[in-house]
Protein backbone atom coordinates (compact mmCIF):
# COMPACT_ATOMS: atom_id res chain seq x y z
CA UNK A 1 0.00 0.00 0.00
CA UNK A 2 2.86 2.32 0.90
CA UNK A 3 4.49 1.57 -2.45
CA UNK A 4 1.23 2.29 -4.28
CA UNK A 5 0.85 5.60 -2.44
CA UNK A 6 4.46 6.46 -3.31
CA UNK A 7 3.79 5.71 -7.01
CA UNK A 8 0.55 7.74 -7.08
CA UNK A 9 2.04 10.67 -5.17
CA UNK A 10 5.27 11.04 -7.12
CA UNK A 11 3.60 10.04 -10.40
CA UNK A 12 1.14 12.86 -9.90
CA UNK A 13 3.87 15.37 -9.11
CA UNK A 14 6.07 14.30 -12.04
CA UNK A 15 3.14 14.18 -14.49
CA UNK A 16 1.83 17.56 -13.36
CA UNK A 17 5.18 19.30 -13.42
CA UNK A 18 7.69 17.80 -15.88
CA UNK A 19 5.50 15.77 -18.29
CA UNK A 20 2.85 18.49 -18.65
CA UNK A 21 5.54 21.11 -19.21
CA UNK A 22 7.14 18.86 -21.80
CA UNK A 23 3.90 18.33 -23.73
CA UNK A 24 2.92 22.02 -23.49
CA UNK A 25 6.19 23.07 -25.09
CA UNK A 26 6.31 20.14 -27.51
CA UNK A 27 2.92 20.92 -29.10
CA UNK A 28 3.51 24.66 -29.40
CA UNK A 29 7.14 24.77 -30.52
CA UNK A 30 7.83 25.69 -34.14
CA UNK A 31 10.51 23.09 -34.99
CA UNK A 32 10.07 20.90 -38.00
CA UNK A 33 10.75 17.32 -36.92
CA UNK A 34 9.98 15.27 -33.82
CA UNK A 35 13.72 15.01 -33.05
CA UNK A 36 14.38 18.74 -33.19
CA UNK A 37 11.18 19.43 -31.25
CA UNK A 38 12.24 17.06 -28.45
CA UNK A 39 15.77 18.52 -28.44
CA UNK A 40 14.44 22.07 -28.15
CA UNK A 41 11.98 21.14 -25.38
CA UNK A 42 14.61 19.20 -23.42
CA UNK A 43 16.99 22.19 -23.56
CA UNK A 44 14.21 24.48 -22.34
CA UNK A 45 13.28 22.07 -19.55
CA UNK A 46 16.92 21.68 -18.53
CA UNK A 47 17.21 25.46 -18.20
CA UNK A 48 14.04 25.48 -16.09
CA UNK A 49 15.34 22.58 -13.97
CA UNK A 50 18.64 24.41 -13.49
CA UNK A 51 16.79 27.47 -12.16
CA UNK A 52 14.74 25.20 -9.86
CA UNK A 53 17.94 23.50 -8.66
CA UNK A 54 19.48 26.88 -7.85
CA UNK A 55 16.35 27.86 -5.92
CA UNK A 56 16.39 24.52 -4.10
CA UNK A 57 20.06 25.08 -3.29
CA UNK A 58 19.29 28.50 -1.84
CA UNK A 59 16.46 26.97 0.17
CA UNK A 60 18.78 24.20 1.44
CA UNK A 61 21.29 26.81 2.54
CA UNK A 62 18.54 28.68 4.39
CA UNK A 63 17.33 25.46 6.02
CA UNK A 64 20.91 24.61 7.04
CA UNK A 65 21.27 28.02 8.61
CA UNK A 66 18.06 27.91 10.62
CA UNK A 67 17.82 24.16 11.41
CA UNK A 68 20.46 22.38 13.40
CA UNK A 69 20.85 19.34 11.16
CA UNK A 70 23.20 16.89 12.83
CA UNK A 71 23.58 14.41 9.99
CA UNK A 72 22.80 14.08 6.31
CA UNK A 73 19.49 12.24 6.89
CA UNK A 74 18.04 14.91 9.16
CA UNK A 75 19.15 17.60 6.67
CA UNK A 76 17.40 15.68 3.87
CA UNK A 77 14.25 15.40 6.01
CA UNK A 78 14.31 19.13 6.80
CA UNK A 79 14.66 20.05 3.09
CA UNK A 80 11.99 17.51 2.12
CA UNK A 81 9.56 18.93 4.69
CA UNK A 82 10.30 22.51 3.65
CA UNK A 83 9.66 21.61 -0.04
CA UNK A 84 6.36 19.94 0.85
CA UNK A 85 5.25 22.95 2.91
CA UNK A 86 6.17 25.36 0.11
CA UNK A 87 4.34 23.30 -2.55
CA UNK A 88 1.28 23.14 -0.28
CA UNK A 89 1.40 26.90 0.28
CA UNK A 90 1.62 27.41 -3.52
CA UNK A 91 -1.39 25.09 -4.06
CA UNK A 92 -3.36 26.83 -1.32
CA UNK A 93 -2.64 30.28 -2.76
CA UNK A 94 -3.90 29.20 -6.20
CA UNK A 95 -6.98 27.63 -4.62
CA UNK A 96 -7.70 30.75 -2.55
CA UNK A 97 -7.39 33.04 -5.59
CA UNK A 98 -9.59 30.82 -7.77
CA UNK A 99 -12.09 30.05 -5.04
CA UNK A 100 -12.24 33.59 -3.66
CA UNK A 101 -13.17 35.15 -6.99
CA UNK A 102 -15.75 32.44 -7.70
CA UNK A 103 -17.37 32.67 -4.27
CA UNK A 104 -17.97 36.42 -4.50
CA UNK A 105 -18.52 36.81 -8.23
CA UNK A 106 -20.88 33.87 -8.86
CA UNK A 107 -23.89 35.16 -6.82
CA UNK A 108 -23.44 38.67 -8.24
CA UNK A 109 -23.29 37.32 -11.81
CA UNK A 110 -26.37 35.12 -11.28
CA UNK A 111 -28.27 38.04 -9.76
CA UNK A 112 -27.55 40.36 -12.69
CA UNK A 113 -27.61 37.80 -15.52
CA UNK A 114 -31.38 37.83 -16.34
CA UNK A 115 -31.49 41.66 -16.46
CA UNK A 116 -31.37 42.50 -20.19
CA UNK A 117 -30.72 46.20 -19.62
CA UNK A 118 -27.67 45.46 -17.47
CA UNK A 119 -26.42 42.88 -20.01
CA UNK A 120 -26.79 45.31 -22.90
CA UNK A 121 -25.02 48.17 -21.11
CA UNK A 122 -22.28 45.81 -19.97
CA UNK A 123 -21.79 44.42 -23.49
CA UNK A 124 -21.79 47.89 -25.07
CA UNK A 125 -19.22 49.16 -22.56
CA UNK A 126 -16.87 46.32 -23.57
CA UNK A 127 -17.61 46.41 -27.31
CA UNK A 128 -15.07 49.06 -28.32
CA UNK A 129 -12.26 47.43 -26.36
CA UNK A 130 -13.01 43.93 -27.70
CA UNK A 131 -13.31 45.13 -31.28
CA UNK A 132 -10.06 47.10 -31.06
CA UNK A 133 -8.28 44.01 -29.68
CA UNK A 134 -9.63 41.97 -32.59
CA UNK A 135 -8.54 44.51 -35.22
CA UNK A 136 -5.09 44.80 -33.59
CA UNK A 137 -4.69 41.02 -33.60
CA UNK A 138 -5.64 40.99 -37.31
CA UNK A 139 -2.93 43.56 -38.09
CA UNK A 140 -0.39 41.63 -36.01
CA UNK A 141 -1.30 38.44 -37.85
CA UNK A 142 -0.72 40.13 -41.21
CA UNK A 143 2.60 41.47 -39.91
CA UNK A 144 3.68 37.92 -39.00
CA UNK A 145 2.78 36.73 -42.50
CA UNK A 146 4.75 39.64 -43.89
CA UNK A 147 7.78 38.64 -41.80
CA UNK A 148 7.50 35.03 -42.99
CA UNK A 149 7.30 36.06 -46.65
CA UNK A 150 10.09 38.65 -46.42
CA UNK A 151 12.36 36.16 -44.70
CA UNK A 152 11.62 33.55 -47.35
CA UNK A 153 12.19 35.97 -50.24
CA UNK A 154 15.49 37.31 -48.89
CA UNK A 155 17.06 34.41 -47.02
CA UNK A 156 15.92 31.14 -48.61
CA UNK A 157 18.90 28.99 -49.62
CA UNK A 158 19.36 25.38 -50.68
CA UNK A 159 20.19 24.56 -47.05
CA UNK A 160 17.01 25.97 -45.46
CA UNK A 161 14.61 25.69 -48.43
CA UNK A 162 12.72 22.65 -47.03
CA UNK A 163 11.96 24.50 -43.76
CA UNK A 164 10.71 27.55 -45.65
CA UNK A 165 8.57 25.28 -47.86
CA UNK A 166 6.82 23.87 -44.77
CA UNK A 167 6.40 27.36 -43.29
CA UNK A 168 4.94 28.82 -46.48
CA UNK A 169 2.59 25.85 -46.98
CA UNK A 170 1.10 26.58 -43.54
CA UNK A 171 0.17 30.17 -44.37
CA UNK A 172 -3.43 30.16 -45.59
CA UNK A 173 -4.20 31.95 -48.85
CA UNK A 174 -6.96 34.03 -47.23
CA UNK A 175 -7.49 35.27 -43.69
CA UNK A 176 -10.75 34.76 -41.77
CA UNK A 177 -12.23 37.89 -43.36
CA UNK A 178 -11.78 36.35 -46.81
CA UNK A 179 -9.02 38.85 -47.68
CA UNK A 180 -5.91 37.64 -49.47
CA UNK A 181 -2.88 37.22 -47.22
CA UNK A 182 -0.59 39.48 -49.22
CA UNK A 183 2.15 41.26 -47.27
CA UNK A 184 2.15 44.22 -49.61
CA UNK A 185 -1.55 44.83 -49.06
CA UNK A 186 -1.55 43.74 -45.44
CA UNK A 187 -3.63 46.53 -43.89
CA UNK A 188 -6.25 46.66 -46.62
CA UNK A 189 -7.98 43.62 -45.17
CA UNK A 190 -9.28 45.77 -42.33
CA UNK A 191 -12.79 46.23 -43.74
CA UNK A 192 -15.07 43.27 -43.22
CA UNK A 193 -18.78 42.67 -42.92
CA UNK A 194 -18.62 41.97 -39.18
CA UNK A 195 -16.26 44.86 -38.55
CA UNK A 196 -18.34 47.36 -40.48
CA UNK A 197 -21.52 46.27 -38.74
CA UNK B 1 22.99 42.08 -40.07
CA UNK B 2 19.42 43.07 -40.90
CA UNK B 3 16.33 43.38 -38.72
CA UNK B 4 13.10 41.78 -39.95
CA UNK B 5 10.14 42.24 -37.60
CA UNK B 6 12.42 42.56 -34.55
CA UNK B 7 14.56 39.55 -35.55
CA UNK B 8 18.27 40.14 -36.10
CA UNK B 9 19.03 38.21 -39.27
CA UNK B 10 22.50 37.62 -40.74
CA UNK B 11 22.76 36.86 -44.44
CA UNK B 12 23.32 33.12 -44.89
CA UNK B 13 22.71 32.41 -41.19
CA UNK B 14 19.00 31.64 -41.32
CA UNK B 15 18.86 28.16 -39.85
CA UNK B 16 16.12 25.84 -38.59
CA UNK B 17 16.04 27.49 -35.15
CA UNK B 18 15.32 30.94 -36.55
CA UNK B 19 12.68 29.68 -38.99
CA UNK B 20 11.11 27.69 -36.12
CA UNK B 21 10.99 30.89 -34.05
CA UNK B 22 9.17 32.67 -36.89
CA UNK B 23 6.84 29.69 -37.34
CA UNK B 24 6.01 29.74 -33.62
CA UNK B 25 5.27 33.49 -33.73
CA UNK B 26 3.01 32.92 -36.74
CA UNK B 27 1.13 30.16 -34.90
CA UNK B 28 0.64 32.38 -31.83
CA UNK B 29 -0.47 35.37 -33.94
CA UNK B 30 -3.00 33.20 -35.77
CA UNK B 31 -4.33 31.79 -32.50
CA UNK B 32 -4.69 35.29 -31.02
CA UNK B 33 -6.45 36.52 -34.16
CA UNK B 34 -8.83 33.53 -34.15
CA UNK B 35 -9.53 33.93 -30.43
CA UNK B 36 -10.12 37.68 -30.52
CA UNK B 37 -12.29 37.48 -33.62
CA UNK B 38 -14.45 34.84 -31.95
CA UNK B 39 -14.68 37.02 -28.81
CA UNK B 40 -15.84 39.94 -30.95
CA UNK B 41 -18.41 37.83 -32.85
CA UNK B 42 -19.68 36.41 -29.56
CA UNK B 43 -20.10 39.90 -28.08
CA UNK B 44 -21.69 41.18 -31.28
CA UNK B 45 -24.31 38.41 -31.26
CA UNK B 46 -24.85 38.97 -27.51
CA UNK B 47 -25.71 42.64 -28.20
CA UNK B 48 -27.79 41.71 -31.25
CA UNK B 49 -29.84 39.23 -29.22
CA UNK B 50 -30.50 41.60 -26.32
CA UNK B 51 -31.86 44.62 -28.24
CA UNK B 52 -35.37 45.25 -29.51
CA UNK B 53 -35.80 45.12 -33.28
CA UNK B 54 -38.70 47.40 -34.17
CA UNK B 55 -38.14 47.04 -37.93
CA UNK B 56 -38.53 43.93 -40.04
CA UNK B 57 -35.87 43.91 -42.70
CA UNK B 58 -33.87 41.58 -44.88
CA UNK B 59 -30.50 42.07 -46.50
CA UNK B 60 -32.06 43.38 -49.73
CA UNK B 61 -33.85 46.11 -47.70
CA UNK B 62 -30.59 47.73 -46.57
CA UNK B 63 -30.48 50.08 -49.60
CA UNK B 64 -34.12 51.17 -49.25
CA UNK B 65 -35.41 54.30 -47.53
CA UNK B 66 -36.23 53.70 -43.88
CA UNK B 67 -39.76 55.08 -44.27
CA UNK B 68 -40.62 52.30 -46.73
CA UNK B 69 -39.90 49.58 -44.14
CA UNK B 70 -42.50 48.38 -41.66
CA UNK B 71 -42.47 48.08 -37.88
CA UNK B 72 -42.37 44.57 -36.48
CA UNK B 73 -45.25 45.13 -34.05
CA UNK B 74 -47.63 47.35 -36.05
CA UNK B 75 -49.56 47.65 -39.29
CA UNK B 76 -47.73 48.02 -42.56
CA UNK B 77 -48.93 51.55 -43.30
CA UNK B 78 -47.78 53.09 -40.00
CA UNK B 79 -44.94 55.60 -40.39
CA UNK B 80 -41.67 54.90 -38.61
CA UNK B 81 -40.82 57.47 -35.96
CA UNK B 82 -37.27 58.01 -34.82
CA UNK B 83 -38.02 57.38 -31.13
CA UNK B 84 -39.11 53.87 -32.14
CA UNK B 85 -35.61 53.32 -33.52
CA UNK B 86 -33.73 54.18 -30.33
CA UNK B 87 -31.54 51.36 -28.97
CA UNK B 88 -33.58 49.62 -26.28
CA UNK B 89 -33.02 46.34 -24.45
CA UNK B 90 -35.60 43.58 -24.73
CA UNK B 91 -37.90 43.23 -21.72
CA UNK B 92 -36.55 40.81 -19.15
CA UNK B 93 -38.42 37.55 -18.65
CA UNK B 94 -39.91 37.50 -15.11
CA UNK B 95 -39.67 33.68 -14.80
CA UNK B 96 -36.02 33.81 -15.78
CA UNK B 97 -35.40 36.59 -13.25
CA UNK B 98 -37.07 34.54 -10.50
CA UNK B 99 -35.03 31.40 -11.26
CA UNK B 100 -31.69 33.20 -11.49
CA UNK B 101 -32.29 35.32 -8.37
CA UNK B 102 -33.24 32.16 -6.42
CA UNK B 103 -29.99 30.55 -7.63
CA UNK B 104 -28.09 33.70 -6.63
CA UNK B 105 -29.51 33.46 -3.09
CA UNK B 106 -28.50 29.79 -2.87
CA UNK B 107 -25.00 30.79 -3.99
CA UNK B 108 -24.87 33.57 -1.39
CA UNK B 109 -25.74 31.04 1.34
CA UNK B 110 -23.04 28.75 -0.05
CA UNK B 111 -20.51 31.63 0.05
CA UNK B 112 -21.43 32.39 3.66
CA UNK B 113 -21.09 28.68 4.56
CA UNK B 114 -17.60 28.42 3.05
CA UNK B 115 -16.39 31.73 4.47
CA UNK B 116 -17.77 31.00 7.95
CA UNK B 117 -16.24 27.51 7.90
CA UNK B 118 -12.83 28.81 6.81
CA UNK B 119 -12.93 31.59 9.42
CA UNK B 120 -14.09 29.29 12.22
CA UNK B 121 -11.30 26.82 11.37
CA UNK B 122 -8.75 29.45 12.35
CA UNK B 123 -10.24 30.01 15.83
CA UNK B 124 -12.12 26.90 16.84
CA UNK B 125 -12.81 24.01 14.48
CA UNK B 126 -15.59 22.67 16.72
CA UNK B 127 -17.71 25.70 15.92
CA UNK B 128 -17.88 25.02 12.19
CA UNK B 129 -21.13 23.88 10.57
CA UNK B 130 -19.23 20.97 9.02
CA UNK B 131 -18.12 19.78 12.46
CA UNK B 132 -21.64 20.21 13.85
CA UNK B 133 -23.02 18.12 10.99
CA UNK B 134 -20.42 15.37 11.31
CA UNK B 135 -20.77 15.06 15.11
CA UNK B 136 -24.55 15.46 15.20
CA UNK B 137 -26.52 12.43 16.38
CA UNK B 138 -28.83 12.76 13.35
CA UNK B 139 -26.04 12.43 10.79
CA UNK B 140 -25.49 9.14 9.02
CA UNK B 141 -22.53 7.88 7.02
CA UNK B 142 -24.42 8.49 3.78
CA UNK B 143 -25.36 12.06 4.72
CA UNK B 144 -21.75 12.86 5.72
CA UNK B 145 -20.54 11.38 2.43
CA UNK B 146 -23.10 13.38 0.43
CA UNK B 147 -22.29 16.56 2.37
CA UNK B 148 -18.55 16.08 1.69
CA UNK B 149 -19.17 15.45 -2.00
CA UNK B 150 -21.41 18.54 -2.33
CA UNK B 151 -18.93 20.69 -0.38
CA UNK B 152 -15.95 19.63 -2.48
CA UNK B 153 -17.95 19.84 -5.73
CA UNK B 154 -19.08 23.37 -4.82
CA UNK B 155 -15.51 24.49 -4.17
CA UNK B 156 -14.33 22.94 -7.43
CA UNK B 157 -17.23 24.53 -9.33
CA UNK B 158 -16.42 27.96 -7.85
CA UNK B 159 -12.80 27.57 -8.96
CA UNK B 160 -13.88 26.52 -12.46
CA UNK B 161 -16.21 29.51 -12.59
CA UNK B 162 -13.19 31.78 -11.94
CA UNK B 163 -11.18 30.09 -14.67
CA UNK B 164 -13.93 30.39 -17.31
CA UNK B 165 -15.26 33.76 -16.18
CA UNK B 166 -11.99 35.70 -16.11
CA UNK B 167 -11.51 37.25 -19.55
CA UNK B 168 -8.66 39.59 -18.71
CA UNK B 169 -6.35 38.05 -21.29
CA UNK B 170 -9.00 38.18 -24.00
CA UNK B 171 -9.57 41.89 -23.65
CA UNK B 172 -5.98 43.05 -23.52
Amino acid sequence: MKCLWFVVYWGNILTGSIFMQFLKRYWTCGHFSAGSQIKWVVIKLLKMTLIMAVLLGVMTMCVMKFVNAEDRESLFNAVYTASLIMSNVYGMLILVVLLGHGLIKLPITLWKHPDNKYNLMNALSRADRVRRAYRTSLIEYHEQISICKTLEEQHATGFNRRFFDILMSEIPEHDLEGQKNNPFEKHRGAGSKEGES
Amino acid sequence: MKSIGGLEVKKGKVDENLIAQVRYSHKIAFFQYLRKKSRWLELFSEIDESVQKPIKYEEKDLNKKISSLKLADSKQDENIKFDKLALRPKDSDSKRIFIFRALAIVCMIWTLLVLSTETALIWDKEKTIVNWWVTSEFSTTLSIFMFSVVFMAGMTFSSYFTIFNLKILDEQ
